[in-house]
């Protein structure tokens, strides 16, 4: 066992490789579940202001991004 | 209009059955693959134990450049078709082959010092590779450095295209300049150089990395998505509200 991590004396390079690859992909992932969760709680507290907003908001969402784009809407 | 709309509706509900199984898939992959590169390979008679780097070094650089190649192709889309979809995926993959870069980078790096003895020489293909880093970076920043997001969206695309350009010089520094960094061993004309046993769990951890990015694009669609949507919640609000105090004065 102790073999393993010793990685015949490149321990330091190869687990440093493959925490670095845990860390940065593991941190993109909770961080975008994060950011998700907070832009759907602040969706979700404006809709529950404005209950008119419930259906707009969904319809607006992408013909907003079309009007803005100069597309044909 | 509403058939627009009912597109991306359609795509996020069908991305949320796909998802769990992706993640399910990942999960089986990196176990596989994991004890596959970092246990049964047996170490390499030159490199020593340091040949498991690869197994994340080499899927890592892969991916580094294919969301790269999404991204180019999905603002190409978002410019000419103006798929709202298309805009939205190019965004929200910007970070994750940012990401992959980064670990491409570091763990190249990190094997470097043990075999080359360097942690960095500015070699044709480490040199460019960092150039994609920035190009990623760069990216990220154009997005969001407009006050209309459509406009910052448009013109990120732009850049996204031109920056494309990166990718055949990548692919190529290794023969044009042939200093440091080994040439190709996997994508050949002739055929994979490369041991069958090495290259079987190789292919693992590609794919895996490959699904991985599937399952972290999907996420963060839906999170810019969400993004929009707010935006667009936040407009009509306002808009409601300037139209009632325009009624009462």
């Amino acid at each position: 066992m102790a073999d393993f991590f010793a990685m015949g004396g490149y321990g330091s390079y190869v687990w440093g490789s493959y925490i670095v690859v845990a860390l940065v992909m593991g941190g993109i992932f909770v961080w975008s579940v994060k950011e998700l969760k907070s832009r759907q709680a602040a969706l979700d507290r404006l809709k529950a202001q404005d209950k008119s907003l419930e259906s707009e908001a969904a319809s607006v969402g992408i013909a907003q991004t079309e009007n803005q784009d100069g597309g044909a809407a | 209009m509403i058939m627009r709309f009912a597109q991306p509706a359609r795509f996020f509900a069908l991305a949320d059955r796909i998802a769990p199984w992706l993640w399910g898939l990942v999960a089986l992959g990196l176990a596989v693959g994991l004890v596959w590169g970092l246990v049964i390979v047996e170490p390499d008679y030159q490199q020593g134990e340091t040949v498991r780097i690869m197994y994340i070094h080499v899927p890592s650089a892969w991916m580094a450049m294919f969301v790269y190649a999404s991204m180019a192709v999905a603002s190409f889309v978002a410019l000419v078709w103006r798929h709202p979809l298309a805009e939205i995926a190019a965004v929200a993959s910007a970070p994750i082959g940012a990401a992959f870069t980064f670990c491409s980078l570091v763990t190249g790096s990190l094997w470097g010092k043990p075999m080359w003895g360097t942690y960095w020489e500015w070699d044709g293909r480490m040199t460019s590779v960092l150039i994609l880093f920035f190009i990623y970076l760069a990216y990220m920043a154009l997005v969001h450095a407009f006050e209309d997001p459509a406009q910052g969206r448009r013109i990120a695309s732009i850049f996204a295209l031109v920056g494309a350009l990166i990718l055949p010089v990548i692919k190529f520094s290794v023969d044009w300049w042939n200093t440091l960094h080994q040439s190709s061993s996997v994508f050949r004309m002739d055929g994979p150089t490369i041991e069958a046993s090495l290259l079987w769990p190789l292919l693992v951890m590609g794919l895996t990395f490959q699904l991985l990015y599937f399952a972290l694009l999907l996420l963060r669609m839906r999170s810019e998505m969400a993004a929009v949507r707010l935006r667009s919640a936040r407009l009509a609000l306002m808009r409601r509200s300037q139209t009632n105090e325009a009624m009462a004065s």
